[in-house]
This record gives C-alpha cells, structure tokens and sequence, in this order.
C-alpha cells in the first residue's frame, strides 16, 4: 500500500489546563489514501471537528503527529502549514465561509492568489473549478447573491482549485436540505474518486455512506469503523 | 400480499411467466429477486383465483397471461389502499435489544455497534448500487431511495440506543462519562 | 405617554446592554467624546480661574488692610462705576488745582493715607539692562499690607533700599548688593536688602521702595487710605474733584447708586465682530463634525452588529422607530457617560495643571473658578454629538432588510444615485461662495459658508466614491481589493471616519495655503530698511544726548564705532551725521525748488530728516549703499558741486526740477498755524527710490546745514557687512546697551521666516497627523474586529500570516485615502480664496508688490496625501497581530 495522503498517529488535544481541562482527543490515528473518501462520525463535542482542524494544520495537537503528503505539520511550522493549506488540502465548512467582499471567481481563486499565481491564471482555474461545481456563468457573482447551495458549491470549488491532494470537509451539508446536500456530496466523491483523499466529518448516515470508510468517534476516540477494506485494518484504537 | 399484487399490476399488459420476473425485478432495483418457479406458482394460483386468464402465446410460442376484470378490479383496490401500519412488522432487531438489556452477561453496547456496522455496509452497499447507476430510472430510485431511508433511519435509532444506553449506565452506575464511554466501545 | 417611555426604557436597556457587551468599541467612542469635552472644558476652566475680577483683584490693588485706593487724575471732573478700571469717564476740565492730601481728607475725613505710585524704569542685570515694573511706597505702612509678600531679608525703611522680587534678584542684584538703575550718564544706586513677591507683578522685574526713579514729569498723586468704608457718596465727591476711587466696601457691597451709575458708564459690552463670531462659529461646527464622524463608525458597527436584534424586533412587531431607538439608546447611554466623564476630567485635568498653567503667564491666577454654566454647555455639546454620531447609523438600521438579515445575508444597499448630486450641488455652492468671499465682501463669511458648503458636499459625494473605489479595486492586487470591497460592503462605518479625515485634511489644507500665501507675501514685499547685511547703530534712548556737545557725541560715537568694528569681523562702522532741529516743536521738510510736496513712502529713519555728507563731499555709506552705482556718482557728484540729493518715488521730478528749498517750520500756538522758520533753496538732484526705503528725505552739505542754522551732528553709525549671528547681536546690542553712553543695534537680515511660521507649519502637520492617525486606527480597528471571520477564512484557505498584515494596512491605506485625496481637493478651494483677503495689498502701495499672492503648500499637501496614508498603513502592519488567536471551541 502506497503512502496515505493524510495519516495522523496518536494524536491528542487538550484544551485550558486544570479544572477547565477539556480533552478534544485522545490519542487517534487514522489514515486517508489517495482515491478514498473517509467519513468521521460522532455526536456534537465527540471531537470530530477538532480532529479535521489538526489535520488541516489550523491547530496543532497537545501530542501526536500530523503528515499531509508525507510532510510533517509539526515540522512545518505555522507558513508551513500556511503554504500546505494554499497548495494540497482543500477545506469545505458547513457555513462556507465565503469571503463577502469577493465574487465566487474570487473566492475561488483565493487559495491560488495567496499562493502568489498571476491574476488571470488564477482566474482561469478558478472559472475551471467552477465549472466542474456546475456554477460555471456565475463567476461574477456574490455570494450573498446566491443560495444556500450554490455557495457550498463556491467552497467547493475553492477546495478544489489547483491541484489539491486532501480535501476536508467539516459538515459541508449541515445548512442545506437532502437533495442539495447529496449534490455536494457527489461532488465530493467525484474529487476522490479522481484521485484526491477526502474526509468527510459529519453527523448524518446517508452522507456518511458515500464514502469508502465510516470511522466513529466519541469523547476523543475512534470507537469503532465500518468499511468496504476492514482488513487493511487502517483504525487502531487506543486505550485511554 | 405484495409480490402477488405487484405481479397483478405488472399484468396491464399480457406478459409471459418469465418477462413478468424481469419486469419486476428491473422496477423494483433487484432488490427483492425473485425465483421463476415462484412466479408460475403465482401466476397459477391467481389463475385459479380467477383474477389472470391465459391469452394465447407470443411469436414465439410462450403462453401470455393477462388480467380479468376481476383481476382489474383487484388492482385498483390494491392501489387505492394504504399499507397497513397498525400492526408492526415483528422487528427482530428490536426484540434482540430488548432482550439483550434484560440479559446482565450481554454487553448490549456491543450488539449496537455490530449492528450499526452492518447497517452501514448495507448502506453503502445500496449507494454503490445508485452510484453504479441501478437507480437512474425512477422506480429503482424510488425504491432504493427507500432502502437507504430506512437504513438510515435504522442507524440513527441505533445511535439513539447507543445515546440512550451510555446515560442509563452513566446515571446508575459510574458518574465518570468516559470510563462508560470505554465501556461502551469494548 | 407611558408607552412611548416604555420604548425608550427598553431601547435604553437593550443600548446600555450592547454598550456593556462591546466593552472596547464602548470605550472608544467615550474617549473619541470625552477627550475634546475634557480638553475645551479644562480650557475654560483655567481661562475662568485665569480671568481674575474686581472682587477677586481687591487684595492685589488695596493690598489686606486699605479700605480705598484714590486717584487723583488732574483738576478735571469723573465719574466712575464701582470699578474705575472697568467704567470712567473725563467730563469738562476745570481750573481748580488737582487735589492733594488735604483736599482728599477734606471730603473723607482724616484718616491713614498712604501714597503709592506705579513706576517703570530700567535696572541693570548681570547681562545689561532690563526693564521693571516698580511700586513706589512706604512698605513698612501698615496700609500697605498684603502688596508684597516678604520670602527674605526685611523691607526697605529709607529712600536708599529697595527689595526686589524673586525674577528680578535671580538675573542679577540680590539682597545685600546694589540696584543699579541707569539715569543719564550716572547710575542710581539702592541698596536691596530683601525679596518680595509683588500681588500684581509675577514673572517679570519687579522693584518696590519709597524712592524709586519716575518716568513721568508730572506724576498722578495715589494713595492708600485706611480707616472705615469709603462710601459712594465720598466716591461721588471724590470724583467730582478729579479722583478715582477703588473702594474695597463699595465693590464688595456697592449700593443701587453705584450700580446704576456702573450700568451708564461701563462701556457696552462690545459685540463680537461678526467675522470673528462666523470663525468661532466655523470652528465649532468643524470640532463637533470631527468628533461625529470619529464617534460614528463605532456606531455604524453596533448597528450592523445589533442588525440581527433589531430585525428580530422589527419582526416580532416592532416599528422603525422602535428599532431607531435601540442603537440611539446606545448612544445616549455613551454620550452621557462621555461627557460626564468628560467634564470631570476636564475640570480636574485644570485643577491638575494649574501650576503649569500658572508658570506661562505673568499674572496671578485668580482663586480655582469652575465656569458651571460653560463645563455644562460642552457637555451636553458633547452628548448631542453621540446623538448625531448615531442618527446615520440608527436611521439606517431602522430601515434595513429584515428578511435579508434574518436569513444571513448582509449587503448594505447601493448608494443612492441622488446623494453624489446633491453634494455635487452643495460643492458647486461652496465654490461660489468662496468665489465670491475672494472679493473681501461681508468679512469672510462667505468662504466661512463656502467651507461648510464644500465638506458637507464631500460627505454627500462619499459613498459613490466608495463604490467607485471597489469597483476599480477589481484589478488591483488581493489585500487591496479585499479592503476596499469591505470598506464599500460597510459604508456606514467607512464613510465617517474617511469624512472625519476629509475634514481634518480641508482644515490642514486651507490653513496651509493661507499661511504659506501670507509668508509668500511677507517675504516678496518685504522692504528692507537698508542693504542687507549691514546694520544700524542708534541712541538707545533718543532724547538723552541732544544737549551734548557735538564734538564729545563725535567722541562717544568714534568709541562705540571702534566696539562694534571689534564685535564684528571684518564689518567697517561709519559716523553718519544727520541735521535735526533742536528746538521743540520745529521739523525739516524738503520741498522742490518752487515749494510743492514731494512724494516718498519710507525712510530709514534712523538719521534723522536730513544726513549730512562729509565737508569733502563724500557720500556716507549709509546712502551710498542704498543707491546703485550710477545714482550714487550722481550723488557724490552733486554734493562735490554744494547742491542737496533729494529722494523721492516720483521719477518725474529727476529730469523736472534742479533745485529743492529746505525749510524749518514750527508750528505756531498763536496764529494756530506752520510758520516757515528758516526756507533754504539749493540746487539739488533727485533721485527715484522707486519701493525702496530711502536713506532720508535728502543729503545735504555741512554749508547747508550752517545756512538752515542746525548744527549738523553724528547721530548713529552705519556698519558695513555686519555678519554677526542672531545670538552675537543679542549679545553685542546688550553690550552697547550696558554702555556709558547706552546705544543699540539692528542688523537687516533681509527677510526672516519668524518662529511662528515654522510652529505653524509643523502644528498643522502634528494636528493633522494626530487626527488622521487617530480616525484611521479607529476605523481600521473596527474594520479588522468586524473582519475577523473573514481573516480566519483567508488563514484557513492557507494565507500567509503577514496577508493579515497587508489586508489591515490595505484597510487603513484605503480609509485614509478616501478621506485624504478628495480632503485636499476640497481644501483647496476655501484655502484659495481665503489668500485673496489675506494678501490684499497693504500699506504703502508699491509698483513692485503683485495684488495678490498664492503659494500651495505642497509638501504640506504631498504629506497629508502621500505621506501621512503611508505612514499610518506603516503603523497598522506594524502594530496589527498577525496570528489570529485560535477560538478554542467547547461544546
């Protein structure tokens, strides 16, 4: 087997200290192939956002290690893990998280223009990106001109801009309905489907199904897995 | 019950034994498969019940089978009639539960997740089918959109057991949420 | 009635909760009020303490124990209010002598009188000289208790001591030592035997003692008088016979009489001329501008931040007024805590500093006086502006989209397409009433309008500007168009504080260029005296040597020549001899040869009507250099052949006349008229001037001088290239000053930028820069903490941590831009026509001088433009954290 895309191993976190002291996680590791699409699920304060929030280098776990595309968070460093989240992880959020102030070209275009591309090619891969969401026309757009939907779609498309090997998605169907929420999730699949490993946090079975894995976690640990590939045995779960 | 009534519905146009299974099964997504010996027995017996009279043979020499008036009229009532939901289906799982948590040497945690994984894989079983393309006519997806609604109403409930069964033991025996959430896992 | 106070008393708790929430944005906008009220409030405090009245300067004018101070004017008639100082007036002179202490007692009765009298005199430093302020009494008198204060040694008892105060005894004689004070050729002496400090005289030479040199002829008689009240009554006979009177029961108690007589002759408080009035006017309406719009953003970011409440209120019934009321809640809340705040500090930061205050004037303060009626006036000045900072907001609030808010969506609505018009319209308007203040018409008060006219036009054309501005952003790099779409998304935060800017940089602008104009015109019709780089020495003290022998003034002179050719290098100091009439009430005049006037704006002065050329007919070098080379032959030519070189600005007369008649005139106190004394007609050269100063009216020979009958004597020197330091002058002018025959010194440097130019310049930048800065941090803040969802999106899309920095630099460089560029276009407009008035042409009338001088000043306009945005988006990157605090989330 080839090496993960995204591979976290013994990773814990704690937030305050003392009386306040809340574990987040403890202890998980886990691990996202190329090609795969791994849902995380768990009821509210399970610990299952925290956990995308390390792997997307926006926190840094208490304890544990972090590797995206074989290259260590830790060791990254806070630009590092900057530059890792303009060029190889894509992250979809259940409130899109658009930028106002930027059309859905834009937005899109956001992660690549950081990343210092040239205005107008990042443009075009923008318009691109859009174009495989099924937005294409609305480039010019603001987001608050649009519905529920479509902007998830824009936050797609902004999460999968350029070539992007991981994509994290933390509840990207939480404020839409069954059907606009299904539409998100094949775009999802289809990205992993190209190529790309993706993990997918949510709370909702139907959504969880369509990936290859369902990990579950609760009060910071992986409890148990459901998956087409228990025998590469991929979870391991660690006594607190 | 169902399969004779869906048969009977299928017979709006005379159909011979064996394109009424494929029929059927097509309709349905292959989700209830259906063996051709169980068909004839069927078809015989609404034959005999007066709602299906043989109607000649195709090109072929294959016997067609078509509705009476009887048997028109039987459709109709079918469809006009709700399923019944007073009396619940005798739900294994449910009765496994129950008793489970009466039983002190079962550890009921354990039933609940190896029965949600299951669930799952049916699930993702059923959305490698959509996906595959099985339900891209209407009435495979409707009926595999039923399936997964269902398994994921299953799973859900059995997340609300799981919730259910970690507040009964956190509430009676250990006031310390992650020694039962352990307990739960193992 | 009690349902409208319900709405207010739930807007008031819903304002007073959101203020107590948003505790930083809070306390901005409290400090943004509270810091002017504070400052204007300490202003008038310590100007009220400051201002001391009758009743307040008793002590100081009667000293502790008088109960009247008398003045006796001469033998004329007065009448006075209750204080003489205040209201008097001279009726009809009578022939009676002035009173005296006997006809002072004949109306008041015998009681203790003290004379007193006010001297000024020079006194010698350890430097030179100085000038002081002397009180001429028996201090020892017990009437004269509490006029100075003992702090050393003993008050003087005979007519040979004096005591000085601290200032004085600091500079030079202290106690034990002697007083030297210059009179004539021989010092007076006094012995100084202690230190006072004077009721009325602070920081400034003061000398008291029974003895004391006067500088009047006839001196007023003043006296201290003690015993029981003088009433008004005794004031009334005392005026009648030609005496003021200070009465300390009659000002402490003054009777209906003195009241009314006070009403009649205090002069009408004058009316504040209306121009000064329309500045003091333009001035507060800009300071309570300012502090709206600095006040409004904070504003405008409550009300987005309360837009989710109050659309729920709207949606569970509740009306646009109702919704208004909430954020002006809020704002009532502020602005009554601000300006409490204010004032208290204000009143305590002038109870704090009055010591300092005390140490930059040169009279007492009074007791410390709080001015109720003015602390209150500013704060509700200040509170009316929380008012106003909140109305935009407020109104805008009220009025927004519930459904669209509810559901998540944000957008503020475009501009209104008339607002651009109606301030397009309102600067047209501002211009034309500028134009037309250009004119000098109604005192200014048309640019004073144009000024308002124009900033509110500005504030009106803002918004489309913003829009304008995020739509040109679209090809400008990221942080930029991140900023200024933001910045059009929250236009009711922007739009404030670019306008408090815009104001500030209006402000810095038109005072900017009427200042430079007026330096440009100071500096290009400046006149100098004489060539520049040489000097002038004179007699110190003009009337002092005209009964000296002219050949011992030649001496004295020939010394001092010799003292300042020593001072400075390479500088050679000329004896000029100049011709004046000695006897009192004669003049010289030069007329052309048939008696008519001759026209001439300026002479030096310095020497007199006539100079006097050597007897070999040498030009002295007080008119050679101010002559060109070929004037001056002709000069030197004319003088050789015994005829007079006569200045003049009219080039006519030079080829016109060939003589001029010198004439001696006096006016003649019987025939109420000019008699020619002595008339003198010489053949002459006239030479033109033109803007120059001339040296005199003429140069004449010493033969002439002898036929006019005046003998001609050395009046002053003129030094040739005295290149001698500012400080060296002081010091050799001091020097002259000290000596036996006391003259001083002027070097013409040409035209000197004066201090108070450079002050100017740099408190303009200062104030503007504080203002911009302080607008620019505000709104970037509020932007920024407005943004913080936005910025944490941008870091989880992978931004770099110095894009935060460049996105609140952008924010501030945009702010700042938005308000500094159209300020200074707007600036211009009052600032040019304001130099119109300032330059007019002044007296004399010159050929040389244009009508009118314009002078931008552009540096000060490239700094508030260029510089000053540059600079603050500096300190914003510098100062803004790069990292986002990472939200902990607990659920």
């Amino acid at each position: 087997m080839s090496e993960p895309v995204l591979r976290l191993t013994d990773v814990s976190r704690v937030h305050g200290t003392g009386a306040a002291e809340v574990h987040a996680l403890r202890g998980v590791s886990l691990a996202a192939y190329a090609g795969e699409l791994v849902a995380i699920m768990g009821p509210s304060g399970s610990g299952k956002s925290s956990l995308l929030t390390i792997a997307g280098g926006l926190d840094s776990p208490t304890s544990g290690s972090v590797t995206v595309d074989g290259q260590d968070l830790g060791a990254a460093g806070v630009s590092g893990r900057a530059r890792l989240r303009r060029t190889s992880v894509g992250y979809v959020f259940q409130d899109f998280n658009l930028i106002p102030a930027l059309t859905a070209a834009e937005n899109v275009a956001l992660p690549l223009e950081l990343d210092g591309a040239g205005r107008r090619s990042a443009r075009d891969a923008a318009r691109k990106a859009l174009e495989e969401v099924g937005l294409d026309g609305f480039a010019d757009r603001f987001p608050d001109e649009m519905s529920g939907g479509q902007r998830q779609r824009i936050a797609i498309a902004r999460a999968i801009v350029g070539e992007r090997r991981l994509i994290l998605a933390d509840e990207p169907t939480g404020a839409l309905d069954t059907e606009t929420g299904e539409d998100i999730l094949k775009l999802i699949r289809a990205r992993c489907d190209a190529g790309a490993a993706g993990v997918l946090v949510t709370h909702e079975p139907r959504y969880a199904s369509w990936a290859d894995r369902v990990i579950y976690v609760r009060d910071g640990l992986v409890v148990d897995e459901a998956g087409e590939t228990p025998g590469l045995s991929l979870v391991d779960e660690v006594e607190a | 019950m169902s399969v004779k009534h869906a048969l009977l519905a299928l017979l709006e146009k005379p159909r011979y034994g064996y394109e009424l299974r494929a029929e059927f099964e097509q309709r349905t997504g292959a989700s209830w498969p259906l063996n051709v010996g169980q068909v004839y027995t069927t078809l015989s017996r609404l034959e005999r019940d007066g709602l299906v009279e043989a109607g000649g043979t195709d090109a072929e020499g294959r016997s067609l089978y078509q509705l009476t008036e009887a048997g028109k009229v039987e459709v109709k009532g079918w469809f006009d009639t709700p399923v019944e939901r007073t009396q619940p289906q005798r739900d294994e799982l449910a009765i496994k539960l129950a008793v489970a948590v009466a039983v002190p040497s079962v550890d009921v945690g354990k039933v609940v997740q190896q029965q949600r994984n299951a669930t799952m894989q049916a699930l993702q079983g059923y959305r490698r089918q959509s996906r595959s393309g099985a339900g891209d006519d209407l009435a495979g997806g409707l009926v595999l959109d039923r399936l997964i609604f269902a398994a994921e109403a299953e799973i859900r409930w059995l997340d609300h057991c799981e919730s259910r069964l970690r507040r009964a033991a956190s509430t009676s025996t250990a006031p310390e949420p992650t020694e039962s959430a352990e307990g739960g896992a193992r | 009635m009690s349902g409208r106070l319900a709405g207010w008393r739930l807007a008031l708790r819903i304002g007073q909760r959101e203020a107590r929430r948003a505790k930083w944005r809070s306390l901005l906008v409290v400090l943004m009020i509270a810091l002017p009220v504070a400052g204007v409030t300490a202003v008038a405090v310590t100007y009220q303490t400051y201002d001391v009245d009758t009743v307040e300067g008793l002590d100081r004018r009667l000293g502790t124990e008088a109960a009247a101070s008398i003045d006796v004017q001469g033998a004329a008639a007065v009448r006075q209010g209750i204080d003489p100082e205040n209201a008097s007036e001279w009726l009809e002179e009578s022939e009676a002598d002035p009173l005296d202490a006997a006809g002072v007692k004949a109306v008041i009765g015998d009681r203790p009188m003290l004379a007193t009298g006010d001297r000024t005199f020079d006194v010698r430093t350890d430097k030179g000289v100085t000038w002081a302020s002397g009180l001429q009494t028996d201090l020892t008198d017990p009437l004269a208790a509490g006029l100075t204060r003992l702090t050393e040694g003993r008050l003087p008892e005979g007519p040979d001591e004096v005591v000085v105060n601290s200032n004085l005894a600091f500079r030079g004689p202290g106690v034990g030592e002697e007083l030297l004070i210059p009179n004539g050729d021989v010092d007076e002496t006094r012995k100084v035997v202690g230190i006072v400090e004077s009721s009325e005289v602070r920081n400034d030479p003061f000398v008291a003692g029974p003895e004391l040199p006067g500088d009047y002829v006839i001196e007023r008689s003043t006296w201290l008088v003690g015993g029981g009240p003088v009433t008004w009554s005794d004031i009334e006979d005392l005026n009648a016979a030609g005496a003021f009177v200070l009465s300390r029961s009659v000002v402490l108690d003054p009777p209906a009489a003195a009241r009314a007589a006070d009403k009649e002759i205090r002069p009408p408080m004058g009316a504040p001329d209306p121009s000064e009035l329309v500045v003091l006017v333009l001035i507060v309406v800009m300071v309570v501008l300012e502090v709206v719009l600095l006040a409004g953003p904070a504003f405008a970011v409550a009300a987005r931040r309360q837009a989710r409440d109050l659309a729920l209120i709207a949606a569970s019934g509740g009306t646009a007024r109702q919704s208004r009321r909430v954020l002006l809640g809020m704002a009532l809340v502020i602005g009554a805590v601000a300006a409490v705040v204010g004032s208290v500090l204000g009143v305590g930061l002038a109870r704090l500093l009055q010591p300092l205050a005390q140490d930059q004037v040169s009279a007492w303060f009074g007791p410390f006086e709080v001015p109720w009626l003015q602390v209150l006036a500013v704060a509700v000045i200040g509170f009316a502006a929380a008012i106003c900072a909140a109305i935009v907001p407020a109104w805008i609030a009220s009025r927004q989209n519930v459904v669209g808010v509810l559901s998540g969506r944000r957008s503020e609505s475009l501009p209104s397409r008339r607002s651009p018009i109606i301030g397009l319209v309102l600067v047209a308007a501002g211009v034309a009433s500028a134009a037309f203040g250009t004119r000098n018409a109604l005192s200014g008060i048309p640019i004073a309008l144009g000024v308002l006219l124009c900033v509110a036009g500005v504030l009106f054309i803002l918004p489309a500007l913003v829009s304008v501005a995020a739509r040109f952003s679209a090809r400008m790099p990221l942080v930029i168009r991140f900023a200024t779409r933001d910045a059009d998304r929250h236009r009711t935060r922007t739009v404030p504080a670019a306008g408090a800017i815009a104001v500030t940089v209006v402000g810095v602008v038109t005072l900017g260029i009427a200042f430079s104009s007026d330096e440009k015109q100071n500096q290009e019709s400046y006149l100098p005296s004489f060539a520049i780089g040489d000097a002038v020495v004179h007699p110190r003290h003009s009337a002092a040597e005209s009964d000296v022998d002219p050949d011992e003034a030649r001496a004295r002179w020939e010394s001092i020549a010799a003292q300042v050719e020593k001072a400075i290098p390479g500088a050679t100091a000329a004896l000029t001899s100049g011709a004046t009439t000695e006897a009192d009430g004669r003049y010289v005049v030069v007329e052309t040869g048939a008696g008519g006037s001759i026209p001439l704006d300026t002479t030096i002065g310095e020497f007199g009507e006539l100079v006097v050329a050597g007897a070999d007919g040498t030009l002295p070098p007080a008119v050679a250099r101010s002559l060109s080379e070929r004037d001056a032959a002709a000069a030197a030519d004319t003088l050789r052949s015994s005829g007079a070189v006569v200045f003049t600005t009219d080039d006519e007369l030079r080829s016109s006349q060939q003589s001029a008649r010198l004439v001696i005139r006096e006016f003649s106190e019987e025939e109420q008229t000019d008699l020619d004394v002595v008339t003198l007609d010489v053949p002459a050269t006239y030479l033109d001037v033109g803007d120059r100063a001339a040296p005199a009216y003429a140069v004449v020979t010493p033969a002439m001088v002898k036929k006019l009958g005046v003998e001609p004597r050395v009046v002053g020197l003129y030094v040739e290239n005295a290149r001698l330091g500012v400080d060296a002058e002081t010091d050799l002018d001091e020097a002259l000053a000290a000596g036996q025959f006391p003259a001083t010194i002027m070097i013409e440097r040409g035209y000197q930028e004066t201090d108070t130019a450079v002050i100017v310049w740099l408190l303009l930048v200062t104030l503007g820069a504080v203002l911009m800065i302080g607008g620019a941090l505000t709104a970037t803040h509020l932007a920024l903490n407005d943004a913080r969802p936005d910025l944490a999106t941008l870091s989880a899309v992978g931004a770099r941590t110095r894009t935060r920095r460049g996105v609140a630099a952008s924010y501030a460089l945009v702010v700042t831009l938005l308000g500094a560029v159209p300020g200074a276009l707007i600036g211009f407009v009052p600032g040019i026509a304001i130099s119109y008035p300032i330059t007019t042409e002044g007296w004399p009338e010159r050929d040389s001088v244009a009508a009118h001088y314009l002078e931008i000043p552009w540096d000060l306009v490239g700094i508030v433009v260029v510089g000053l945005p540059l600079l603050i988006a500096l300190i914003v990157a510098v100062t803004t954290r790069s990292r986002l605090p990472m939200v902990a989330r607990v659920e």
